[in-house]
């Protein structure tokens, strides 16, 4: 694809990226769309290629094949037009060490042209910041707070959030929750988040997309990802073993005489071959991302199916 | 597997590639040693080689290797007990333990090796040698036999008995002769303390039958040298070192201070190699002997194994040695900058926080210690030689911004940095002028420091003499200093230019083949192959750099224009210096100035590296192009 195209209502397009570390590929032919004023969650395991994606996203690896867009920048060639329009939270939170609070934010102020100090203030009074406190003295919370504030304190229209709440405790993850909810529903802007803490997507995404060994399992919103997912508990006839099932089923377990099963696509099809089996319908719920990610990264596993699967949906409510 | 032998197998499995680098050196070494043997004719000169070479160039390397291995091994912490090991269920005294005796056993088997590739190296050479000077005895002997029967046959009488008139006076002679060539079959190990007498044997070895024009090796057999002591003294230099750590962990975070750790290293068993063979080889009384060679070693072991002991155990259990000097270090020396007006002055002040002012520092330690250095040599009525410690400077700032770029992720420092809205050419400018900056300041405050040292020396303590150039001398770092300040950002790159010119200029007037080299072909032949090869590998890099930065577009007007003025700035300045220089060798025009001269043309793109490379490290460090995430 050309540099020179410019897509300037999308804040992030990734067309057939591929990434390769030697021998191992991180990323296969990935392509994904960040819509504007959206929060896009990007799921998956432990080296799936999420934080490899982020890092291309601005511009700190070159991609192999494909290409990355940021409002239409390419952030490798185009720098300083890409990343003055991202606010950008490290996986490990990279920040010079040896500064102080204050003077971080005074070195990144020159950068950034639309740079509030008010809005910063703000933020840091927020999170009880000491100003002059050394960034090595603070604790990995305080580090990812003040990463936030130095990402937000310009008001980017996209917001990069590699791992935002990973090693945090319940106190500090509310926090940037809710720095991330007031940015988009505030002012409008798009977050970018990756995450495998699926229940905090899960609260905060409005679309969601699944990497599994460097590929796009899928993209999508939310509510249609939720949509196409149901568990299914019944009770057989002939309770003498597992039913034939047709793919569709994508997981099945066994608890106390009764079969909950986890299906994928339309549910009127489910109930009819339920029907077929002689079985009787217990309960039918909605999955939450969790299951939806366990089934998906080991397939026909009865762990993807939570021992309380009738209230699962429920249990994992924001 | 006991927990030792597992600990063991760790050390090795982290040490070992690092281990290969001094192991081959100490080889090539030996080779070359014997080499020099066969072309120079001196047994006495290779043999000092063999020792002292050995001594210093193997054992440093290998404590250097070894210890900073050990101490930076996986990135993940810079002491004595990585991090990762202190979650282990071992105690902090089989920790030390499997360390020090690690570190015993891998000094003392390289040690082995060592010894053995030499004696081997040695006894061949020696082979050779008898071989040759026998055949040369031989043939005078012919010759001395033939001339006395022309003698006979011109009938005039001798008054003295010829040579060889009868098997019964000439056999004497002979086995005199040959007992002269072979003084004394083994050499005597200087263990027992037979080394002077060794050394005395072999100077008054001079052949009777041998012609006059040839020199008189001695023969030396190698008969195991016994230097096993060595290894233990130098694991205990190496413990030593570990304590620098405590040390060094004052500045926490600071990357430079690997610089000081490896300078440390290196210099630590250098004064410790000294002391020993200068004072213990040389040593005449047996206590003294005896002190260098065996107290000394196992006292320094003793300690180094304490203080180690007690590093890794204060790694382990936390605490900061010398919490006083570690608070003073890191208070903050007047206001924190509260505002930028420019992306470049943010950028400015960044590289002046975690480099300039450790340059500015360093050059300013160097300085004093090279005007120690030099009152030490009674050099002081040389005010020309100020300075030096710059040329260190440029090799310490380009190898300190190298393994920023290199570690720079893994250190916390410029990760964030690559994060900001900043292209590739506006950072790379940034931090070329910045380092010119500081290169600059730097030499002129070494200089600065020098002159009003030495000055001083002469005002306090000679009254009658004072250098004759001092005043310009003095003078001439203001100037520079005036210069630098005020006329702004565009003479720096001028600056660093000069210098690496300079650089250049010393480099090639070092490589250069001098009078006496001509002579000696072994070393004419090493210095030209040498020669070849780096003009062969700058071009080449050139050529490989300017290729890449084309393909990246990193050959911008600026960097571009830079390159070519360093380029013929260092040709104008270079190569009509060198050709006056060797026009005044001896030997055959094309050999001692038309050769060196287009050998050493290429050298001359060495100073457009920077311009050309800076850019290009700085564009493979933002967006990683073929390596780890």
């Amino acid at each position: 694809m050309n540099d020179q195209i410019r897509t300037e209502e999308t804040p992030v397009r990734v067309f057939a990226l591929t990434r390769r570390f030697g021998k191992k590929t991180a990323l296969d032919d990935v392509s994904l769309d960040v819509r504007p004023g959206r929060v896009f969650g990007l799921v998956g395991e432990n080296g799936a290629g999420k934080t490899t994606l982020m890092r291309h996203v601005m511009g700190l690896l070159r991609p192999n094949a494909g290409s990355v867009f940021v409002f239409g920048y390419n952030p490798v060639t185009q720098p300083e037009q890409a990343l003055q329009r991202i606010g950008y939270l490290s996986e490990n939170r990279d920040l010079p060490n040896w500064m102080r609070v204050q003077e971080t934010l005074a070195f990144t102020k020159p950068f950034f042209p639309d740079w509030s100090d008010r809005y910063a203030q703000e933020l840091l009074e927020m999170f009880g910041l000491d100003p002059t406190a050394k960034v090595k003295s603070l604790s990995r919370g305080q580090r990812a707070q003040l990463g936030l504030t130095l990402a937000l304190a310009h008001r980017p229209p996209l917001l990069v959030l590699d791992e935002p709440s990973s090693g945090l405790d319940p106190v500090v993850r509310r926090d940037i929750l809710t720095a991330i909810i007031r940015t988009v529903a505030d002012e409008g802007r798009t977050v970018f988040l990756s995450s495998h803490l699926l229940d905090e997507v899960e609260c905060v995404a409005d679309d969601v997309a699944l990497l599994h060994n460097g590929r796009v399992l899928f993209s999508a919103p939310l509510e249609d990802v939720k949509a196409r997912y149901h568990f299914f508990t019944f009770r057989l006839k002939d309770n003498d073993g597992p039913p034939l099932l047709p793919k569709e089923a994508l997981a099945l377990r066994h608890t106390a005489g009764e079969w909950t099963l986890m299906w994928i696509g339309d549910k009127e099809a489910a109930r009819a071959l339920l029907v077929e089996k002689q079985a009787t319908i217990v309960e039918e719920s909605a999955p939450s991302l969790e299951d939806i990610f366990i089934s998906h990264i080991r397939p026909g596993d009865p762990a993807a199916i939570p021992m309380s699967a009738k209230s699962g949906a429920k249990r994992r409510a924001c | 597997m006991n927990r030792t032998r597992m600990l063991l197998l760790h050390h090795w499995r982290r040490t070992r590639l690092w281990l290969i680098p001094p192991l081959l050196l100490s080889v090539a070494h030996s080779i070359t040693a014997g080499y020099d043997i066969l072309h120079t004719h001196s047994l006495e000169a290779a043999w000092d080689r063999f020792h002292f070479g050995m001594g210093v160039d193997i054992f440093i390397f290998t404590a250097a290797t070894l210890g900073l291995v050990m101490a930076m091994g996986s990135g993940e912490s810079n002491a004595a007990f990585p991090r990762y090991a202190q979650t282990l269920p071992v105690s902090d005294r089989r920790w030390s333990f499997s360390y020090i005796l690690y570190s015993i056993l891998v000094l003392s088997v390289l040690a082995g090796i060592v010894t053995l590739v030499d004696w081997h190296v040695w006894n061949k050479a020696v082979t050779v040698e008898k071989a040759r000077v026998a055949t040369v005895a031989k043939q005078a002997e012919q010759a001395a036999r033939q001339n006395a029967l022309s003698y006979d046959a011109s009938a005039v009488k001798p008054e003295t008995a010829p040579q060889s008139l009868n098997n019964a006076q000439a056999e004497p002679a002979r086995s005199r002769s040959v007992a002269r060539v072979q003084p004394f079959g083994r050499f005597d190990n200087p263990f027992t303390g037979n080394r002077g007498k060794a050394a005395k044997n072999s100077m008054g070895a001079a052949p009777l039958a041998a012609p006059r024009r040839l020199p008189a090796p001695p023969h030396m057999p190698w008969d195991y040298y016994f230097r096993w002591q060595e290894p233990l003294f130098l694991v205990g230099v190496v413990f030593f070192c570990q304590s620098l750590f405590v040390a060094l962990t004052l500045v926490q975070r600071v990357p430079i201070r690997v610089f000081g750790m490896a300078v440390a290293f290196i210099l630590a068993p250098a004064t410790a190699i000294f002391l020993t063979f200068q004072f213990g080889y040389t040593a005449r009384h047996v206590p003294d002997y005896l002190f260098f060679q065996f107290a000394f070693p196992v006292l320094l072991l003793m300690l180094g194994s304490v203080i180690m002991h007690r590093a890794a155990k204060r790694e382990r259990h936390g605490g900061i040695a010398f919490q006083w000097a570690a608070e003073m270090l890191g208070r903050q020396l007047g206001h924190p900058r509260l505002g930028f007006p420019s992306p470049a002055r943010a950028l400015a002040w960044y590289d002046w926080i975690t480099f300039g002012r450790y340059l500015i520092c360093g050059a300013a330690g160097a300085a004093i210690a090279f005007t120690l250095i030099i009152y030490v040599f009674n050099e002081f009525s040389r005010p020309e030689i100020t300075g030096v410690p710059v040329l260190p400077i440029c090799a310490l700032a380009g190898l300190y911004l190298a393994y920023r770029l290199y570690y720079g992720d893994r250190q916390d420092n410029d990760a964030y940095l690559v994060t900001l809205p900043v292209s590739v050419e506006r950072l790379s400018k940034s931090r070329l002028i910045a380092v010119s900056k500081f290169v600059a300041a730097a030499s002129v405050i070494a200089v600065l420091l020098e002159t009003c040292i030495i000055l001083g020396y002469f005002t306090l303590f000679n009254h009658f003499y004072w250098p004759q150039a001092s005043l310009w001398i003095l003078l001439a770092p203001l100037c520079g200093w005036v210069l630098i300040w005020l006329i702004g950002p565009l003479f720096y790159p001028a600056i660093a230019t000069w210098f690496l010119a300079v650089a250049v200029a010393v480099l090639l007037r070092v490589l250069l083949p001098r009078n006496h080299v001509v002579q000696q072909d072994s070393e004419a032949v090493a210095l030209l192959a040498g020669l070849c090869l780096s003009s062969a590998f700058v071009l080449a890099a050139t050529i490989w750099l300017v290729r890449r930065a084309k393909r990246r577009n990193l050959l911008f007007k600026w960097n571009k224009r830079l390159a070519v003025w360093a380029c013929l700035a260092t040709a104008v300045i270079a190569m009509p210096t060198l050709w006056f220089e060797l026009n005044k060798s001896a030997g055959p025009f094309w050999y001692v100035v038309v050769l060196p001269l287009c050998l050493i043309l290429p050298l001359c793109l060495l100073p457009a590296a920077p311009f050309i490379a800076l850019p290009l490290a700085i564009d493979r460090y933002r967006h990683r192009c073929a390596g780890h995430a």
